[in-house]
């Protein structure tokens, strides 16, 4: 029986590939998706989720999350133009599918408190607004959230600034919130999405595949390589959804993590006691290193699908 | 002609062997020793200094600096007990030599602005309290410093907390000062010095030099060893002095630094932009590796001397 798992998505070029990927894995279940304000706007978010179940043809309940951060009232530094990683919206056609009339949050608490929520794994690999709102509206759902996947966080550097990493400097309050929960989880952050990177020839090989996934997912994967130059492209939240399938694709650490909320310089990092300075009990299993050709070998496998 | 140098000290085990090697190496002139509050408070800094060159059998003049960091009234979290690495006063014989009267911010901002200034290294290895102090006393010393080899901070792990190394936690303000001081800087963090660490084997191969200095090292060793969780040591002070007479020791990235003074879980960190996401201009040389086995085998052609 596939695995059941609700993805909270900032659609987003690399969320896009998660979706797809939930969508089209046969091990996986795909319940729902949330949506929540990250890379581009909340609604943005939810028009380019709707947009991605549309080019795959699946009806996914899509939830709308919150439109701000849990606490501040926008990001650290508010964003002033749209990332070229991700554009205003995805490069598809527009929905033609309607998100749901119930909000993300709401939807959350109804589902985990339900029956099938403790056989769901909770995927949020965007800003952990939506996770925090319920986790501190229904405090009972820290007990049926079996495990969180996030993709979040930066050890060795991180991409916004040099000490934290998008989804956890864009809510780092909300942040804190999920991580200290005590819900188990798994933290992929970007040393493990950039040691699993994606160069350009890996994205020919997915093109070549000519399936509407592999085909939408080589296009991501152009814009995001464009936007940063280096010639490859980390598809984070890729790893962290299919790392629910497959575990060895990331190699963690059982360690204590928290995440810095007052720092001035490091407001957002993820502080991982990676040499049990605090001598806190273990919270979370860090991935710092991942198997970057058996993961780009499975986007082949699963984008080379069809719903 | 050899290199002139400053150690400014809080010996300290590690201290004690950064002295000895800056002493006895035929290619440095230990012109002064300056002391700081640190490892142990800042009167047994000198007293243990003068104990180190009494040992020797050398006359270095000993300036005591700060009893405080520059800014807080004491450590984010004040000392306790004394710390096991170092105990109270180094296990050498009571100093018969006495310290200079001058204070060391007052003899450091008189050397640096006299004639031998721009010809002398400044090797910070404690917290940077006084060199903070020197460069508000007489912001012109900036120009005249040629460069600072520090010992400090930490990039994927810290010693003091999951993010802080002890000498920039203990005085981030001070450290603050000096890295956006503009002085030319390397930086041997904690990662370069535990990369270049000493087993009880290398410990072994430095007693059986038999040299007064190699025989009083290996007793310091044993003692970091013995509390060290993994019987190892890194020998901190001695790889930043030793990086002076052979660069090489260290593997060096240019980048951007600057010292976190607000942070609840991140104060004192050392904030290495290791991939340019500040945008800032490089100020800083900064060592995150290093050669154990070159380090070790100069340890002990350093401290076979005899003065």
């Amino acid at each position: 029986m596939p695995h059941k798992v609700i993805l909270d998505v900032d659609t987003g070029t690399d969320d896009a590939i998660a979706l797809m990927c939930a969508v089209l894995h046969p091990d996986l279940e795909l319940i729902a998706a949330t949506t929540v304000n990250g890379n581009v706007p909340v609604v943005n978010c939810t028009e380019n989720t709707l947009r991605v179940f549309d080019l795959l043809g699946v009806k996914v309940p899509v939830y709308e999350g919150l439109p701000k951060p849990f606490v501040r009232p926008n990001f650290p530094v508010p964003r002033d133009k749209p990332n070229p990683a991700h554009g205003e919206y995805l490069d598809l056609p527009p929905a033609t599918s309607k998100k749901q009339g119930q909000n993300a949050v709401d939807f959350l608490i109804e589902y985990y408190m339900g029956p099938d929520g403790p056989s769901t794994t909770l995927v949020p690999v965007g800003p952990l607004s939506n996770v925090a709102m319920a986790i501190r509206m229904e405090p009972r759902i820290v007990e049926r959230i079996p495990e969180m996947v996030i993709m979040g966080g930066g050890h060795e550097h991180g991409n916004v600034t040099p000490s934290a990493e998008f989804n956890i400097w864009a809510d780092p309050e909300g942040a804190r919130v999920a991580f200290l929960s005590g819900i188990p989880m798994r933290v992929v952050p970007l040393d493990a999405t950039w040691a699993a990177r994606t160069d350009t020839a890996q994205v020919e090989q997915l093109r070549a595949l000519g399936t509407p996934a592999a085909v939408a997912a080589a296009a991501f994967c152009d814009r995001r390589i464009q936007s940063w130059n280096v010639g490859a492209t980390a598809i984070h939240d890729a790893l962290a959804l299919c790392a629910v399938a497959d575990p060895s694709l990331l190699v963690t650490h059982h360690v204590y993590a928290d995440v810095e909320t007052f720092g001035e310089l490091t407001v957002g990092r993820t502080v991982f006691d990676t040499h049990a300075r605090t001598g806190k009990e273990p919270n979370c299993h860090v991935a710092l290193d991942a198997d970057r050709e058996k993961f780009n070998a499975l986007l082949r496998d699963l984008l080379g699908r069809t719903a | 002609m050899p290199q002139k140098v400053i150690l400014d000290v809080d010996t300290g085990t590690d201290d004690a062997v950064a002295l000895m090697c800056a002493a006895l190496h035929p290619d440095l002139e230990l012109v002064a020793a300056t002391t700081v509050n640190g490892n142990v408070p800042v009167r047994n800094c000198t007293e243990n200094t003068l104990r180190v060159f009494d040992y020797l059998g050398l006359s270095v003049p000993v300036y005591e600096g700060l009893s405080k960091p520059f800014v807080r009234p004491d450590f984010p979290t004040p000392r306790s007990q004394a710390d096991p690495w170092h105990g109270e006063y180094l296990d050498l014989p009571a100093a018969t030599t006495n310290k200079q009267d001058q204070s060391a911010i007052d003899f450091l901002v008189e050397y640096y602005m006299g004639p031998d200034g721009p010809s002398t290294t400044l090797v910070p290895v404690g917290p940077l309290s006084n060199i903070a102090m020197a460069i508000r006393m007489e912001p012109r010393l900036v120009e005249r410093i040629p460069e600072m080899v520090i010992m400090g901070g930490a990039h994927l792990r810290g010693n003091v907390t999951p993010s802080a190394e002890f000498n920039i936690w203990t005085d981030p303000e001070g450290a603050r000062v000096v890295f956006q001081s503009g002085i030319p800087m390397r930086v041997a963090t904690y990662d370069a010095t535990w990369a270049a660490r000493t087993d009880q084997a290398q410990n072994d191969l430095l007693r059986a030099v038999g040299t007064p200095a190699a025989t009083a090292a290996a007793t310091f060793c044993d003692r970091r060893i013995r509390y060290n969780q993994f019987h190892e040591t890194a020998v901190n002070d001695a790889l930043a002095v030793l990086a002076i007479v052979d660069p090489a020791l260290l593997v060096t990235k240019h980048v951007y630094a600057d010292v976190e003074t607000f942070g609840e879980l991140t104060l004192g960190r050392t904030v290495f932009d290791t991939h340019g996401r500040s945008g800032k201009t490089p100020n800083c040389h900064v060592a995150l590796d290093a050669d154990r086995d070159r380090f070790n085998a100069m340890l002990r052609e350093t401290l076979s001397y005899t003065v």
